[in-house]
C-alpha cells in the first residue's frame, strides 16, 4: 500500500515536472502579439521616414549649420552601436552608388559626415518619394526580431550657377533589429527597442543630366 | 469669411459623432438629485453657417450629456434651433430653467454674433434674427443692430440669477464690430482622438467641485470667428478636443488650464488649416469660489503650458533658430535633465519607444512639417521631486 502511494506520488511529480519543463527550457520567452508587432512596424515606418527627412536636412546647405548638425546627431541615434558579423564586431555600414555604377560602403557616421561636408557638389538636394515600406517583424533564433525597410531617394548634385551635375534614383534597404527584453536587460518597460543596421542599395537608376 | 465665417463641406466626421455620443449610451445612470441643465441655441437654418451650427449642436449636446451622466446628474436638455431659433425661443428657454442650489447650468450658443462700435464690452451680442436676403450693406447693419439682439453677458447674468452652483456660458460666434465680407472653403478634419479610460476626477474638478460662473466667448472684441461645415465652429471643436484630452490624459485640470488649452488648440488649428485668415482668440471670465487645496510641494508646470511649449516647437511659422532658442530656454524649467519621453502608437499604457527628453524635443523641431499636434498624457507622466517632469508620455499626431 505504502509502495503504491510512493509510486503514485512520484508519477504525479513527474507529470508536474513535464508540464513546467518547457518553461525551464526557455525561462524568458515572451511572444509578442501581432498587434504589438504591428505597432513596432508602425514605429519603424515613422523612424525611417524621419531618418530620410533628416538626410535631406543634413544635405541642404541652405539650412543653418546648427540644424544640419542636429539632424546628423539624431540620425546616428537610430543605429545600433555595433553588431556581430562572424567573429567581428562592426558598426552599421551604408552602401552608396556612384555615377559609374560602382557601389562602395562607408560606416554610417562617415556617410552622414560626407553628406554634411562633401565638396564634390556645391549643393545637394535629396528628396524621398513614397513612404517607407516595412516588412513584417520575424523572430530570430537569438530571440530578437528582424525586419527590412525600403525607401526610395532622388539625389541631385549641383555645381556652379546651380548647374545639375549628377542625378540618380535609388532604392535602398535598411536592416531593422527589434532588440527584445530577452536579450537586452536595459530596455526599461519596452518590449522591443528598434534599431537600424546596414543600409544596402537595391537598385540605382542614373538620371541623364542635360 | 463668414460668421463665424461660413464654409461648406461635404465631409461629416461620423466617427466624431460616434465618439461623442456612444460613451453616453454605455454609461449607467446613477441616481442623483442634481440636475445638469443644458441650453443650446443654434442657428441651424441659416444658409451660410447652418451646417456648421448643426454639427456644433450635435457634438456639444452629445458631449455634455456624457459628462452629466458620468457624474450622475440628471440631464435636462433644452434646444432652440430651426424654427425655434430667435429672441422668443431664447427667452422661453431661459424662463424654462429652474435651478436648485446644487445644479449646473451650461448655456451654449452657435450662430452669428457681433459687437457695436459705441459699446465697450468685451463679449459679443448674439444675432438672433434673420434679415431678409435682399437687405444688404448699411441697411443690413442697421437692421441687425436695431432688431432683437441680446448680449451674451445678459444671458449669463440671467442664468446666474437662477442661483445654480455652477453656471458656464459659451458663445461660439463672431465678435467683430458688425458684419461684412464672407468667404467659402471646404475642409476635412485632420485631427483624431485617442481612446483611454475616462478620468472621472477631471470632470468632478470642473463640474462638481466648483461653485461660481464661467463666461466664455470664441472671439475677442473686433474679431471674427471661423467655422466650417466639417469642423463646426473651430473654437467649439477645439474646446471639445481639450475636454476630451483632459478627460483622458490630465490630472490637475482647472477651468483656467482647460480654457488655456482650448485656446492653444484653436491657435494651432488656425495656423495649420487657415494660414491665410486673420486669427481670432477666445476670451473668458472666471468667477469661482476658491477651494481649499493643499499647497503644492513646489511650483509645477501645468499640462496646458507643456502642450503649448511642445506645439510651439513644431510651429513652422517660427524659424529654426527661434524654436531652438525657445527649447534651450524653456526645457530646463519644465523637464529634468535626465528625463525621458515615452512614445506610444495606440495604447498609452504600452509605449513603443523611450527617448531622452532632449533628443525628443530636438526631433520635434526637425520634423515640424510632419507633426500635426502633440498631446501630453499627464496621468502617465511623472514628476521629479523638484516638480519638473522626469517621465513624459506623449501622443504624436502625424
Amino acid at each position: 500500500m505504502k509502495r503504491t502511494l510512493i509510486t503514485g506520488a512520484t508519477s504525479l511529480l513527474f507529470i508536474c515536472l513535464l508540464a513546467i519543463a518547457p518553461g525551464w527550457a526557455q525561462p524568458n520567452v515572451k511572444e509578442l502579439s501581432k498587434e504589438q508587432l504591428d505597432e513596432f512596424r508602425e514605429l519603424t515606418k515613422r523612424k525611417v521616414n524621419d531618418f530620410t527627412e533628416k538626410l535631406s536636412i543634413i544635405a541642404d546647405r541652405k539650412r543653418p549649420l546648427e540644424e544640419r548638425i542636429m539632424a546628423k546627431e539624431l540620425a546616428m541615434d537610430y543605429f545600433i552601436k555595433w553588431y556581430s558579423k562572424g567573429n567581428q564586431h562592426r558598426t552599421p555600414m551604408v552602401q552608396v552608388s556612384n555615377k559609374n555604377g560602382r557601389i562602395r560602403s562607408s560606416p554610417i557616421e562617415q556617410y552622414l559626415n560626407d553628406l554634411l561636408i562633401t565638396n564634390r557638389f556645391l549643393d545637394i538636394n535629396i528628396t524621398f518619394y513614397d513612404a517607407a515600406v516595412v516588412s513584417e517583424f520575424e523572430k530570430g533564433v537569438d530571440g530578437d526580431y528582424y525586419a527590412t525597410a525600403s525607401y526610395f531617394q532622388d539625389f541631385k548634385g549641383y555645381g556652379k550657377d546651380g548647374k545639375l551635375l549628377y542625378s540618380d534614383r535609388t532604392n535602398k534597404k535598411i536592416a531593422i533589429t527589434g532588440k527584445s527584453m530577452e536579450t537586452s536587460k536595459d530596455l526599461g518597460k519596452l518590449d522591443l527597442k528598434v534599431f537600424f543596421g546596414d543600409i544596402t542599395v537595391t537598385e540605382t537608376t542614373p538620371i541623364p543630366v542635360n | 469669411m463668414k460668421r463665424r465665417c461660413n464654409f461648406y463641406g461635404f465631409f461629416y466626421p461620423l466617427s466624431l459623432y460616434l465618439a461623442v455620443l456612444l460613451p453616453g449610451f454605455l454609461i449607467s445612470h446613477p441616481s442623483s438629485g442634481q440636475t445638469f441643465h443644458c441650453i443650446i441655441v443654434a442657428d441651424t437654418k441659416i444658409s451660410d453657417i447652418g451646417p456648421s451650427c448643426t454639427r456644433d449642436l450635435a457634438a456639444m449636446a452629445g458631449r455634455l450629456d456624457t459628462i452629466a451622466r458620468t457624474l450622475g446628474y440628471r440631464f435636462n436638455l433644452v434646444v432652440r434651433n430651426d424654427e425655434q431659433f430667435g429672441p422668443q425661443g431664447l427667452n422661453d428657454a431661459l424662463d424654462q430653467i429652474n435651478c436648485q442650489p446644487s445644479d449646473v447650468v451650461f448655456f451654449y450658443y452657435s450662430g452669428h454674433g457681433f459687437n457695436k462700435p459705441e459699446d465697450t464690452g468685451e463679449f459679443p451680442y448674439l444675432r438672433l434674427v434673420h434679415p431678409a436676403a435682399t437687405v444688404r450693406g448699411d441697411s443690413l447693419i442697421r437692421e441687425i443692430v436695431t432688431l432683437n439682439t441680446i448680449r451674451i453677458e445678459d444671458v449669463h447674468r440671467r442664468l446666474i440669477e437662477k442661483k445654480p452652483r455652477l453656471c458656464v456660458t459659451l458663445s461660439d460666434c463672431c465678435n467683430q464690430i458688425l458684419n461684412d465680407a464672407r468667404g467659402v472653403q471646404t475642409l476635412r478634419p485632420t485631427f483624431r482622438g485617442i481612446y483611454t479610460e475616462k478620468d472621472l476626477d477631471m470632470l468632478r474638478r470642473l463640474f462638481s467641485n466648483t461653485e461660481g460662473d464661467v463666461l466664455i466667448t470664441t472671439a475677442k472684441r473686433g474679431e471674427r470667428a471661423l467655422s466650417t461645415s466639417s469642423f463646426g465652429g473651430l473654437y467649439t471643436f477645439s474646446w471639445l478636443d481639450a475636454v476630451q484630452q483632459a478627460e483622458a490624459n490630465n490630472n490637475d485640470v482647472t477651468w483656467e488650464t482647460l480654457l488655456n488649452d482650448a485656446e492653444q488648440r484653436l491657435q494651432n488649428m488656425l495656423r495649420q488649416n487657415f494660414p491665410g485668415y486673420k486669427k481670432h482668440h477666445s476670451h473668458w471670465r472666471i468667477n469661482l469660489k476658491p477651494r481649499e487645496v493643499p499647497p503644492p510641494p513646489c511650483s509645477r508646470v501645468t499640462f496646458d503650458q507643456i502642450n503649448t511649449f511642445l506645439n510651439q516647437l513644431t510651429d513652422e511659422t517660427k524659424s529654426f533658430t527661434e524654436r531652438n532658442t525657445l527649447r534651450q530656454q524653456t526645457a530646463p524649467r519644465y523637464f529634468a535633465a535626465d528625463g525621458d519621453v515615452k512614445i506610444y502608437i495606440r495604447n498609452p499604457e504600452r509605449p513603443v519607444d523611450i527617448l531622452p527628453i532632449e533628443s525628443y524635443l530636438k526631433n520635434l523641431q526637425l520634423h515640424a512639417a510632419s507633426i500635426v499636434r502633440v498631446n501630453v498624457v499627464e496621468r502617465l507622466s511623472e514628476l521629479a521631486t523638484d516638480c519638473r517632469y522626469r517621465i513624459l508620455t506623449i501622443e504624436e499626431i502625424r
